[in-house]
């Protein structure tokens, strides 16, 4: 178990470097300048330009300056926006809160409202009830998330707002509101109502596939003996499902949960773009644009290592739900 | 899986099943699917709207109406309304299936013939390629699709090329994999086995012999691809990032409407409304595909 | 010990003319097609036939574990009370608790992410409101008592951690937690090793007086029926054949079907000599059951009578014996001479 261990989290590193590497070299093979940005105004200043070229090391071979990076990012320094020169660790800090929030809510709905809808469709297959969740998971798949947001925003903020609906009606569209949080994420006071448009938004697309894993996979289960040998001990019908369908069912659905939360960081940045949250997401959206490179690619290296640990819990989590999973045994090609 | 069993002494077992019977099996079963032929009927339709651009629409989608600004959908010769500065909405929609559609084939095609050739190769011939190319992939998947897409958007700068070859590059791992675990496991197959007896060229067992086991899947997430390029490109038109402004891109015309969510919802809801409807289709087509396609589920 | 000698008392099963038909996209197909059959207190019966006849369809028919496709016919009197008619709710309160089943896999009919403790002391938590910790305690001494060595350990494994014959004795262990007044036997021993066979067997007859209940056993193996058997019920293609004790059904066999299977039997008395006979052909698929007699197109006895008229079970000489064939009679005195 501890050598499993170990070994995953070494091998995460292996990735994260991987990743940044990669990331690392496709910026700086970049054709644009980067002093030009740090300049502003100031760019035809060929004097400015060298002594900025000279602070950043840009003027170093390309390996040197992937070697003093790496280095960096190793002590845990991010480098700095070559926009605004603030910290990158700084806008980390300041963003990652926000997005981890948003994130974790998302979350508790994907796996609520994705587990329920997929048993009831799974239980009551074939009947006009799954047909409306099979129709409205692939609706739901296929409509961007941005357009989503903005229907949210029309229909809870604009409408009610317009057609002078009380207030306690109305859904706030922008921003993160009040940021009142008790125990890191409960809201508190209206904190609730800034959340919970774009916690469904964030969520919309996960729900959906969660729901379509599940149901597929209970179905598959539901055909499998030990639930004839559960109806066979006198089980009543929810236990059945529950007990011995549902604890076999949730075993793939936990890896897709992991696995997708690559798409869930796709969809954040656009989700917290829509909502002006201000999360990792929002500011690495903001940051593409103006090519701030140094923002991109810190914040980048800090989603891909959240992205690997949360792929690594999943493995865990596998093993502790699958016992005949044997950690160790299997690590590696998994 | 029952599979019906062949009585021993039947010689029915030893010849192949013939490839047009196999076809018009599939089309058959397609045909049962009313979303998938629905599906496929929407498809049609885009790329007869979009061949006919300029015979459908009377207004240029750049051109400005000063006269005609702010229109609501219905109004006049503007079916779908204008827009703030008197684009015509209708135009800008039509000739935005162009878009879509060239990306969404232009990337579903290479992004699957790039996919398909590394995942036979590294399953065929195995050793150092073959863990070289995979570790390769699994990094690549180990970075978030969108900020990998982001980073090669930032090499190749923005427009239309550049997001197409973006997500080329980004959308051939899955795949690439498929593929590849597909040619390990066949490769040691008695059929393999007696095409290399016979002589035959390698490309020719890996292409002629090989390959066709690999069909299903691969024409399935050809098609789940298409649906996804034209979402990613709308969403990175969303972002600022994708084409370039005169372009008209779905995405980019959600993005510049979006502060009209209040006052002009449809210039926000009838792109975002052909981006759904698009994707929904291929989806629909895609799934079709899968049960028409997939041995087991055919009586 | 046979039939007859506990033949006084009523039964505390009696199934009548007993049908299972399912509803397929091809029309509707007769799975069990007329079955009557009485168990009594202590008795082994065993339903005999290949794959398709319909043995294991009727008995997850009298548990009610049929999938709502099926529709089932007849009666089934279980203590005086009609199984076939029962609410969910009592059907539930029985199952488990008076009548047990033990499945043909034991791998795939255990639950893969459960402890067997926990599956064993399922069923008492449920049928005899144990705690968990009772449950537990008792689950041991089942293990124990189905000869599972180290049962305080192995209480705590989980199914893939058991060899096959193990994992056979577990399901047996939870089929008689609650020492119930009937087991059905599905094939216990098909999916395992030849030399394990026997020690399932010999556990599930030790048990069987232990706990003093009936067993149905279901199988397709005549030497699996040989020692353990009272009574023996042989079906083809959804209908009974035969039915008798188990000397009368092995050495005054009536029915060609039986004789083909008993010939296709190794037989450790013999010296050798005797040639295994296979019976030709396969059974036939239930929607094109052949008219007239089912077996005809098997049988080396086939006249023309047998293609156009389906034999009714018939008396055979000796009490309790009763076969389908409409030559019944012939054959079961040249076996008898035999």
């Amino acid at each position: 178990m501890t050598t499993y261990i170990v070994r995953r989290v070494l091998q995460l590193l292996l990735v994260v470097w991987g990743a940044l590497t990669i990331i690392f070299f496709l910026f700086f093979t970049l054709p644009g300048d980067p002093t030009e940005l740090l300049l502003g105004s100031e760019k035809a200043n060929p004097v400015a330009r060298e002594l900025v070229a000279e602070r950043y090391g840009l003027n170093d071979p390309i390996l040197v300056q992937y070697g003093n990076y790496l280095l960096r990012v190793v002590t845990g320094d991010l480098g700095e926006s070559f926009k605004d020169r603030t910290s990158v660790n700084e806008v980390l800090e300041r963003t990652l809160l926000a997005s981890l929030r948003l994130g974790f809510w998302a979350l508790v709905f994907e796996i609520t409202l994705g587990i329920a809808t997929g048993i009831y469709s799974a239980v009551r297959k074939y009947s006009f009830g799954d047909s409306l969740v099979t129709v409205s998971t692939a609706a739901v798949s296929a409509i961007p998330v941005y357009v989503l947001g903005l229907l949210f925003q029309r229909t809870f903020g604009v409408l009610p707002n317009q057609n002078g609906f009380p207030s306690w009606l109305q859904l706030p569209t922008n921003g993160i509101g009040p940021d009142t949080w008790f125990l890191l994420v409960i809201p508190t006071g209206d904190q609730w109502k800034y959340l919970i448009l774009p916690a469904i938004t964030l969520a919309s697309v996960s729900t959906a596939v969660v729901a379509r894993i599940t149901r597929t996979t209970m179905i598959d289960v539901e055909k499998a003996d030990y639930m004839r040998t559960a109806r066979a001990k006198g089980l009543s019908e929810r236990s059945v499902l529950v007990g011995h369908g549902l604890r076999n069912a949730l075993i793939p659905v936990v890896t897709l949960i992991a696995i997708d939360i690559g798409t869930v960081i796709g969809v954040a940045i656009l989700t917290e773009t829509v909502f002006n949250w201000p999360g990792i997401g929002s500011r690495i959206a903001r940051a593409i644009p103006q090519r701030d490179f140094s923002i991109i690619l810190g914040l980048s290296i800090a989603v891909t290592l959240l992205y690997a640990l949360a792929n690594l819990l999943a493995d865990l989590l596998y093993a502790y739900l699958d016992p005949r999973v044997r950690l160790g045994a299997k690590g590696v090609d998994r | 899986m029952s599979l019906p069993l062949l009585p021993a002494t039947s010689d029915a077992a030893l010849t192949l099943p013939d490839v047009p019977g196999f076809w018009s099996d599939a089309w058959r079963q397609y045909r049962r699917n009313r979303l998938a032929v629905t599906g496929l009927v929407f498809i049609v339709l885009l790329i007869i709207l979009a061949i006919f651009a300029p015979v459908i629409t009377i207004y240029d989608y750049e051109a400005i109406n000063t006269d005609d600004r702010n229109l609501s959908p219905l109004s006049g010769d503007h079916w779908f309304g204008t827009d703030n500065v008197g684009h015509d909405v209708f135009s800008q929609i039509v000739y935005g299936i162009r878009v879509s559609l060239l990306v969404g084939f232009m990337v579903a095609l290479f992004s699957t013939i790039l996919g398909t050739l590394l995942g036979a190769v590294s399953g065929y011939f195995g050793g150092t390629l073959d863990s070289v190319l995979m570790r390769l992939v699994d990094m690549f998947l180990a970075i978030p699709y969108i900020i990998l897409t982001v980073a090669f958007i930032g090499v190749l700068g923005r427009g239309l090329n550049a997001v197409i070859i973006a997500l080329i590059l980004t959308g051939w791992f899955v795949t690439a994999r498929v593929v590849r675990a597909i040619f390990l496991q066949l490769k040691e197959q008695e059929f393999v086995q007696a095409a290399r007896a016979l002589g035959y060229s390698r490309s020719r067992i890996m292409f002629r012999h090989i390959l066709p086991n690999a069909l299903q899947p691969i024409i399935v997430y050809a098609t789940l691809s298409v649906a996804g390029a034209i979402l990613a490109e709308a969403a990175l038109s969303f972002l600022a990032i994708g084409v370039l402004p005169p372009t008209p891109s779905w995405g980019l015309l959600v993005a510049e409407n979006k502060g009209l969510l209040a006052t002009l919802p449809h210039l926000v809801f009838f792109p975002g409304g052909a981006i759904f409807l698009t994707v929904l289709a291929f989806v629909f087509v895609g799934d079709g595909l899968r049960d028409a396609l997939d041995p087991r589920l055919r009586g | 010990m046979t039939a007859t000698a506990n033949g006084g008392g009523d039964p505390l099963l009696s199934v009548q003319d007993l049908t299972v038909a399912f509803n397929t996209s091809s029309g509707t197909v007769k799975a069990v097609n007329g079955i009557s059959f009485d168990v009594r207190r202590g008795d082994v019966l065993a339903i005999v036939g290949e794959s398709g006849s319909g043995k294991s369809v009727s008995s997850l028919a009298l548990m009610g574990l049929l999938p709502s496709s099926a529709t089932i016919g007849g009666q089934a009197l279980w203590k005086g009370r009609d199984l076939l008619s029962l609410r969910d709710r009592d059907m539930r309160s029985l199952r488990g608790r008076e009548i047990a089943m033990i499945f043909q896999d034991p791998l795939s009919a255990l639950n893969p992410v459960h402890r067997v403790g926990r599956q064993v002391g399922e069923v008492l938590r449920i049928h005899e409101g144990l705690s968990g910790r009772a449950a537990r305690r008792r689950a041991v001494e089942l293990l124990d008592l189905v000869g599972i060595p180290q049962p305080e350990r192995r209480v705590n494994n989980y199914p893939h951690e058991f060899s096959g014959g193990m994992r056979q004795r577990v399901m047996i262990a939870m089929a008689i937690a609650c020492k119930p007044d009937l087991v059905i036997a599905d094939e216990p021993t098909t999916a395992l090793d030849v030399t394990v066979q026997a020690q399932v067997l010999e556990v599930l007859t030790s048990i069987k007086d232990e706990i003093d209940s009936a067993i149905i056993l279901i199988t397709h193996d005549l030497g699996v029926v040989a020692g353990m058997a009272d009574s023996v019920l042989v079906m083809y293609a959804g209908r009974q054949v035969e039915r008798g004790t188990t000397d009368q059904v092995f050495y005054e066999t009536a029915h060609p079907y039986t004789e083909g299977l008993l010939a296709s039997l190794p037989r450790m008395d013999s010296d050798g000599a005797v040639e295994l006979v296979p019976i030709p052909g396969s059974p036939p698929s239930l929607q094109r059951i052949p008219t007239g007699c089912a077996f005809n197109p098997r049988c080396r006895y086939v006249q023309d009578e047998c293609r156009s008229d389906i034999p009714e079970l018939r008396w055979i000489s000796s009490a309790h014996h009763q076969a389908a064939c409409h030559f019944a009679d012939e054959l079961s005195l040249a076996g008898a001479r035999a």
